[in-house]
């Protein structure tokens, strides 16, 4: 009688669970172990979008896929390319270390997690007809396993790029084997590590480790006439030339330099803080030898702050197969 | 009928002890931090050169970010309510400018509330304060790591010429700056469920008291100036003074 009993619940749990909407018998996702550079805080990734094996494989499809776009003409990399850091064009930021973003897009138009400025890419930069996705019975497969889902949505969409925007970490740069005590700097590069990181070249404030950027937004004084910067989002006067500060990793390979794209080398950046800061209204107290026109570097420190700035470069990110178009 | 009479007993005594142990949980305020920020005694007016400071020289104000740490409350008995926690004020972040202490005080009579202006060494470690506040806030390793415990800035006016000042304070290659401060005229009971304290920067008096701080002498930035960096210490004890507003901010 007991068993019975026992035998009895058992048979109706299994009913329930077997009625359940959720049942999705094929899915069964692979939980991917992030593995976070050494010396890089923890990365902070939503309960409601945990890393997977098939969520990052699905976001790479996407990324790399034209589909995407209304239009079918461009895809996420067509502007982002790996070899140069997942950028290319001077008004596209690079995909790096984009884990640890709040503020997204140069005048900041966005700010939250990965999610919220995918959301922004699919639904308003691309206008992805999600009809194109629907009648692909690949994809069809690939959300199943990633998402357990049926029906494809922009919210999943967005799911799946996150988690592969999440696995882009350039962290194995000189600058990282020197901090673990892996490589030294040459003396010049060494010259140009205490500029950077001290007030004399005064770099740190907005480009500050371990990720090279405050994630702030800032008029650098590259203009008596600014462009609008965030005052085109904010529409608070304050706000007028204000843009992002980009990552410095890998900013050897991203070329050109500023928002605007009108430094074409990084002697010309290093010039520029030198002795070319423009007066304006809302340039930030940060730019303090704005009096002087810059920090008044010799020529032996600009070439020393270059050769810093190349430690940054992250070769093994740049080439790295995991992050390329997957042609299997 | 004994048994009846030991069990209603019982049970009187216990509805008793029930309402009692309800009644003597021990009475506490919740403290709500409320930063102010004046010159010369005003509302401080961002971005605007009007203030002059003991040398002469005009200024204005643009930023004001910094910690305020391990307050502690002082009791008339001799014992001490230290609260752990680590506090970020920005003075255009509004939501940094109020900000209610993790832990209650008890009730009772208090001689006064002491404070660190910045963060003691234990507190001041690289990575421990989460990635907004690495970023915003970072001392660089170069110059011993942590974090900044104040960004004050602005412009001056020296020799007709406007220039950008970067006041910034910190742990300077091992040597800690912080400020503890003890708040004058700080006594206060407390009685209600809630306690504001308004805690008023007098930005002026950064400039002065025991140093005239010369701007152009000092020059734009101090991080990496150990003289200026005890200067500002030493100027910094008397900045703070304290209310008590009935209102919340």
């Amino acid at each position: 009688m007991r068993i019975k009993a026992v035998g009895s619940i058992f048979l109706l749990a299994s009913a329930l669970l077997s009625c359940t909407p959720d049942e999705q018998p094929d899915y069964t996702p692979t939980a991917y172990d992030l593995k976070i550079p050494k010396g890089f805080p923890a990365m902070e990734i939503p309960d409601d979008n945990p890393m997977t094996v098939e969520g990052i494989e699905l976001g790479r499809m996407l990324y790399y896929d034209s589909i995407l776009d209304q239009n079918q003409s461009r895809a996420c990399a067509t502007c982002h390319v790996q070899e140069h850091s997942f950028t290319s064009v001077p008004d596209v930021l690079p995909h790096v270390n984009l884990g640890w973003s709040y503020n997204w897009l140069w005048k900041g138009d966005v700010q939250g997690s990965l999610e919220d400025i995918m959301e922004f890419e699919v639904q308003h930069f691309f206008f992805t007809n999600l009809d194109n996705l629907k009648s692909d019975a690949a994809y069809l497969g690939l959300f199943k396993k990633a998402f357990g889902t049926d029906e494809i949505t922009y919210q999943h969409i967005e799911m799946a790029l996150a988690q592969f925007l999440r696995t882009l970490n350039s962290g194995n740069a000189k600058f990282d084997k020197v901090q673990r005590g892996e490589a030294q700097f040459t003396n010049q590069e060494n010259l140009g590590f205490e500029l950077f990181f001290t007030e004399r070249g005064d770099c740190f404030h907005c480009h500050a480790t371990a990720f090279f950027t405050d994630g702030q937004l800032h008029n650098n004084a590259l203009d008596t006439d600014p462009d609008p910067g965030h005052f085109d989002i904010s529409g608070d006067p304050l706000d007028f030339g204000k843009y992002k500060s980009p990552t410095l990793r890998n900013i050897e390979y991203t070329a050109p330099y500023m928002h605007d794209g009108r430094f074409a080398t990084l002697e010309e950046v290093v010039n520029f803080y030198s002795e070319g800061l423009q007066p304006s209204p809302t340039v930030d107290p940060l730019m303090k030898q704005l009096s002087n026109g810059g920090v008044q570097l010799s020529e032996d420190e600009k070439a020393a702050l270059v050769a810093f700035l190349k430690t940054l470069s992250d070769e093994e990110f740049v080439q790295n197969p995991e992050f390329s178009r997957n042609t299997q | 009928m004994k048994t009846f009479r030991v069990s209603v007993f019982a049970f009187i005594l216990a509805t008793f002890v029930g309402c009692t142990n309800n009644s003597i949980q021990p009475e506490a305020t919740s403290v709500n931090l409320q930063f102010l920020h004046l010159v010369d005694n005003q509302p401080l007016e961002l971005d605007n050169i009007k203030y002059t400071n003991a040398v002469g020289q005009a200024y204005s104000i643009k930023t004001v970010k910094y910690f305020v740490s391990r307050v502690t409350f002082h009791k008339t008995d001799g014992t001490d309510i230290a609260i752990p926690d680590i506090h970020y004020v920005d003075i255009r972040d509004e939501a940094t400018l109020n900000y209610e202490l993790s832990e209650k005080i008890p009730y009772g009579s208090y001689s006064g509330i002491s404070f660190v202006y910045g963060l003691v060494p234990e507190d001041n470690v690289t990575g421990s304060l989460g990635l907004e506040l690495d970023q915003l806030m970072e001392w660089p390793m170069m110059m011993g790591g942590g974090y900044h415990y104040m960004k004050l800035e602005g412009e001056y006016i020296s020799d007709d010429v406007i220039t950008f000042f970067n006041f910034h304070s910190g742990s300077l290659n091992g040597v800690a700056y912080e400020i503890h401060v003890d708040l004058p005229n700080s006594s206060f009971d407390a009685n209600a469920s809630n306690l504001n304290v308004g805690m008023a920067m007098e930005i002026s008096n950064w400039f002065q008291n025991p140093v005239d701080w010369d701007f152009a002498y000092w020059g734009s930035g101090i991080m990496g100036n150990a003289d200026a960096q005890a200067t500002v210490q030493m100027n910094g004890t008397d900045v703070f003074s304290v209310n008590f507003p009935e209102t919340a901010l």
